[in-house]
């Protein structure tokens, strides 16, 4: 029913600020935290244990980070050594003295900022074998040394630029040991859900500043050529926030590198996400402040709690009203009995669905409760505590209450549209236009549509959300709402669940614990991805997608995010992608969209498409100005497509 | 409400970004006066609604057949041929397709429902500087229809276009200009008879009307299709250029390249597609012609 997390590493699923080291270094952070030891009295603290504790670890901790780096410092004086070629020779004997200064000092460079950003990152990995670290907003921390450097002459910004770009190359290189196969029952969704095996590293750029300005600064523009000139190599995640002052050249610019990079940047709607986090009692000053972490996950400076997503399986309550509470692919009880399906008015139907759902809710946040107990006992991450704002100050690291704001767990939906959409053909077929029985359909569910060819036909032709059709829409948005509103029931030692959109590729391991579905989608299959359509179920354009997306109610999620497929061929010309851009804009200015990522079609799935029509009956292409279904056209025509899909990117 | 009251809409377009300025929604209408060989919009030429078929999306279940009330299908090879002579696109057939194998083309629209359509995309009009154009089909050949549909998109603060064939009556095509903020009007052929053969019609009214759209000082772009082998000559296009250098409201020239996309729908129609065989100009070919024509003084674009 859900998949949770935690099973595949550490905490992690956090911000590492580094503003702090960056300014006074780990030997001052060792300074300041001796201080509050020397001050500290049980007399008047009674938390003073637990504090001195925390703060002694931090000063071992620091020792131990310092004498890590110092080892990078010897070994590249070593290899300076033995080196004949001068060049060569200078640059390890440049590595060996900012590996030497920092993360020790305070960085007096963009090479040493840099370089304690890595360590950091690095370091916070050894601390926890954790996932989804973010390094935040890497423009803004790193302006000031950038800007300064070359200011008094120290660098060029073409040096600046390699440096970024061997910087972003570091990111590929960190990876850990998922398991090959996990318990039975499981499938090593290690493999599927986290397809590629990615670290979800991740940076953040662009955006407001806290006095509401246009933050972009030269860096913003090096980081996308950073990303441009790593491709092919996957990581890290890039995140660009969008808002009205967002300059058009940015925005234009980053889309050419998402079009040519394989998708990165993705794009955030500072609107939607502030609203989001404000909403939460994070305060103005930081939620402005707010950076992505992992896939497309929001946060703001000292929020910590977000590294136990839950993945709720939403489609499957829908299964289990429809079949009294028994899984339809094992028949195991596993749900409540709610009736017999063939009993219910339509309200009914979504009634049981609501049981079912609030049923999982429940089992997914007693397991969330056992697990954060014990993380809290057993694994406090001193290390990691030094880069998240206040767990110095208050004396206690982020698992014991230190971050200064808590959340309970992130509760990521999947399959929301699935069953949406499922409710929305049960709707039309079966109560409004009486043409399909709910005993016919739930015999088509039983058979996975074996020999019910005809009446899968006309639910796979039934609304979609992703059309913008009120019809569908309405009934995904109901989904959404009840998912938002019982995942916010339940209190965890840390706070209550936090609803989110984002699914990783979960939604292929979810889906293939899933039977067929009302959508028409048969069984084993993948649920709809994050908050997007089913795949090929936006007939209608962009424009109707997104304005099927702003429906939801995003700011009640952290994050909600919506995958596009689009044709290279809609940003190969300047004018067509002014207007991509605008679209865009428009999506998270006007409409208070949080998240979009981008897929430019690649000309591998158009040939497949040509070869195999029948496994892509709704592949959208953009033949000029307009939609075509690739399928449709003529062979010269999806020749033609095809060829230029090479050429346009 | 009266059919006349209705508009046959062959399709709504929504993020059309290739006919006018911004993020457009494109109404196209069904009718048009004119038969050029080379339409990609063949399912938009007559004023009233047609059945087409998709062979591809066809899963044979054959309920077609069935409910055919003049028994015009009959089923060959797993695929479905349609009598034209004895189909009167009556939709019966369409209705009860599971698969939406066959689809009626053309629907009588009123303009409050067609209007909403048009408002779903306002915020992306509003800041792409985008609106409406209605195409087609000829939008004069339903201009009382398509007047009122402009007007009230102005109304409603949406910038609207028109792209015409000019084969129209004046006072026809005057009535919807004063609903028009834009007007790409479209010019294929300057030599009459050669317009004749490929279109159906002459070009005297076509021509005598940009003269007179020209008195409007409504911004107008000129589009031509540039066909290999009808319009695609180095001596129409400066033809068109003179010609158009004469009217003082058009300032931009748009070269629409040929392409096949609408040669799979001749076939789900029915009908003879009369270009097989020609090849789309080389990209060099067509910048050849756009500097020929910008060597006119205007702005040239290729494509839309």
């Amino acid at each position: 029913m859900w998949l949770e997390g935690v099973d595949m590493g550490g905490q992690g699923r956090m911000i590492l600020y580094p503003h702090r080291v960056l300014e006074v270094g780990l030997k001052g952070i060792k300074a300041e935290t001796q201080k509050r030891l020397d001050e500290v009295n049980i007399a008047h603290d009674p938390e003073a244990y637990r504090k001195t504790l925390f703060w002694r670890a931090v000063i071992m901790y620091s020792d131990a980070a310092i004498a890590f780096a110092h080892r990078y410092a010897e070994k590249a004086r070593e290899l300076a050594k033995r080196e004949s070629d001068v060049q060569r020779k200078a640059d390890l004997e440049r590595i060996a003295e900012v590996c030497q200064w920092v993360p020790e000092n305070p960085a007096r460079t963009f090479h040493e900022a840099l370089q304690t950003a890595w360590f950091a990152f690095l370091l916070a990995g050894l601390d926890d074998d954790a996932d989804a670290f973010g390094l935040g907003r890497v423009d803004q921390f790193l302006y000031p040394y950038y800007k300064r450097d070359l200011e008094e002459g120290r660098l060029t910004q073409e040096e600046a630029q390699e440096l970024l770009d061997l910087f972003w190359i570091k990111f590929n290189e960190a990876h850990k040991a998922r398991p090959e196969s996990l318990p039975p029952g499981k499938d090593s969704h290690g493999k599927i859900g986290k397809a590629g095996d990615p670290l979800f590293n991740h940076m953040t750029i662009g955006g407001i500043t806290a006095d509401r300005q246009d933050a972009t600064n030269d860096l913003t523009y090096m980081i996308l050529a950073a990303r441009e000139h790593i491709f092919p190599l996957p990581y890290p995640n890039l995140s660009l926030r969008v808002h009205p002052q967002t300059p058009k050249r940015l925005l234009m610019r980053a889309l050419q590198v998402t079009a040519k990079c394989g998708g990165l940047p993705q794009y955030c709607g500072d609107s939607g996400i502030i609203k989001s986090l404000l909403s939460r009692g994070i305060s103005l000053e930081d939620a402005r402040d707010y950076t992505a972490h992992g896939c497309s996950i929001f946060s703001a400076p000292g929020l910590y709690g977000r590294w136990h997503v839950t993945f709720p399986n939403i489609t499957k309550p829908l299964e289990l009203a429809l079949n009294n509470g028994v899984d339809r692919l094992t028949g195991a009880r596993i749900g409540l009995p709610t009736g017999d399906p063939t009993t219910f008015s339509f309200e009914d139907l979504f009634h049981a669905f609501t049981k079912q759902l609030d049923y999982m809710l429940e089992l997914s946040s007693q397991e969330v409760a056992v697990t954060q107990k014990v993380m809290e006992e057993k694994f406090p991450l001193v290390f990691t505590s030094i880069f998240v704002p206040d767990c110095l100050e208050k004396g206690r690291d982020i698992t014991a209450g230190g971050a200064r704001y808590e959340w309970g767990n992130a509760m990521a939906g999947m399959g929301a549209i699935t069953a949406g959409d499922s409710l929305a053909a049960i709707k039309k077929l079966v109560f409004d236009e009486k043409r399909v029985t709910m005993s016919e359909l739930l015999e088509a569910l039983d058979a996975d549509f074996q020999g019910k060819e005809e009446l899968h036909q006309l639910l796979l032709n039934a609304p979609k959300y992703g059309n913008d059709d009120d019809y569908a829409d309405s009934i995904v948005k109901r989904v959404c709402d009840t998912f938002c509103r019982e995942a916010q029931k339940y209190p965890t030692p840390k706070g209550k669940m936090e609803p989110e959109f984002h699914s990783v590729t979960l939604s292929v391991a979810l889906g293939f614990h899933t039977a067929a579905s009302p959508d028409g989608r048969r069984a084993c299959k993948p649920l709809n991805h994050d908050m997007s359509p089913t795949a090929g179920c936006d007939r209608s354009g962009p424009s109707a997608m997104l304005k099927s997306a702003s429906k939801i109610d995003q700011s009640a999620t952290v994050t909600s995010s919506l995958l596009m497929t689009a044709d290279p061929s809609i940003v190969s010309r300047e004018r067509d992608l002014e207007k991509f851009a605008s679209l865009l804009w428009t999506y998270f200015n006007v409409l208070d969209g949080t998240n979009v990522q981008l897929n430019f079609l690649s000309t591998e799935t158009l040939r497949d498409a040509q070869l195999h029509p029948e496994k892509y009956p709704n592949l959208v292409v953009r033949v000029a100005g307009f939609n075509a279904l690739f399928v449709e056209l003529s062979k010269p025509v999806q020749d033609y497509i095809i060829e230029r899909t090479c050429h346009s990117v | 409400m009266s059919r006349a009251e209705k508009g046959l809409i062959s399709e709504i377009q929504r993020y059309s970004i290739h006919d006018g300025p911004g993020i457009r929604t494109v109404v196209f209408v069904k009718g048009c006066p004119l038969r050029c060989q080379w339409c990609h919009n063949p399912e938009s030429q007559r004023p009233v609604p047609e059945l087409l078929y998709y062979p591809t999306k066809c899963s044979n279940f054959r309920k077609c057949l069935e409910i055919c009330p003049l028994g015009a299908l009959t089923e060959a090879g797993g695929k479905i041929q349609i009598d034209r002579s004895l189909c009167n696109n009556c939709g019966d057939c369409s209705q009860a397709c599971p698969t939406g194998a066959l689809k009626i083309v053309g629907e009588w629209m009123g303009l409050d429902p067609l209007l909403a359509k048009i408002k779903k995309d306002l915020p992306f009009y509003q800041t792409s500087g985008g609106g409406v154009t209605i195409s087609g089909g000829e939008p004069a050949s339903q201009p009382e229809f398509v007047a009122q549909l402009l007007r009230e998109c102005q109304r409603n603060a949406i910038h609207t276009a028109i792209e015409t064939c000019g084969y129209v009556k004046w006072e026809v095509l005057s009535h919807i200009l004063n609903y028009t903020n834009l007007v790409l009007y479209d010019l294929k052929v300057m030599d009459p008879e050669k317009h004749k053969a490929f279109t159906g019609v002459s070009n005297e009214l076509i021509v005598h009307n940009a003269q007179r759209l020209a008195q409007q000082r409504i911004p107008t772009i000129i589009r031509v299709p540039v066909v290999p082998g009808y319009t695609a000559s180095n001596e129409n296009l400066e033809a068109i250029a003179r010609f158009a250098a004469t009217l003082n409201s058009v300032e931009e020239i748009h070269l629409l390249p040929y392409h096949r996309l609408g040669e799979a729908k001749y076939q789900k129609l029915d009908r003879e597609y009369k270009l097989e065989g020609i090849a789309p100009l080389r990209e060099e070919e067509l910048e050849t012609l756009a500097h020929l024509v910008e060597s006119y003084g205007f702005r040239v674009q290729i494509g839309g």
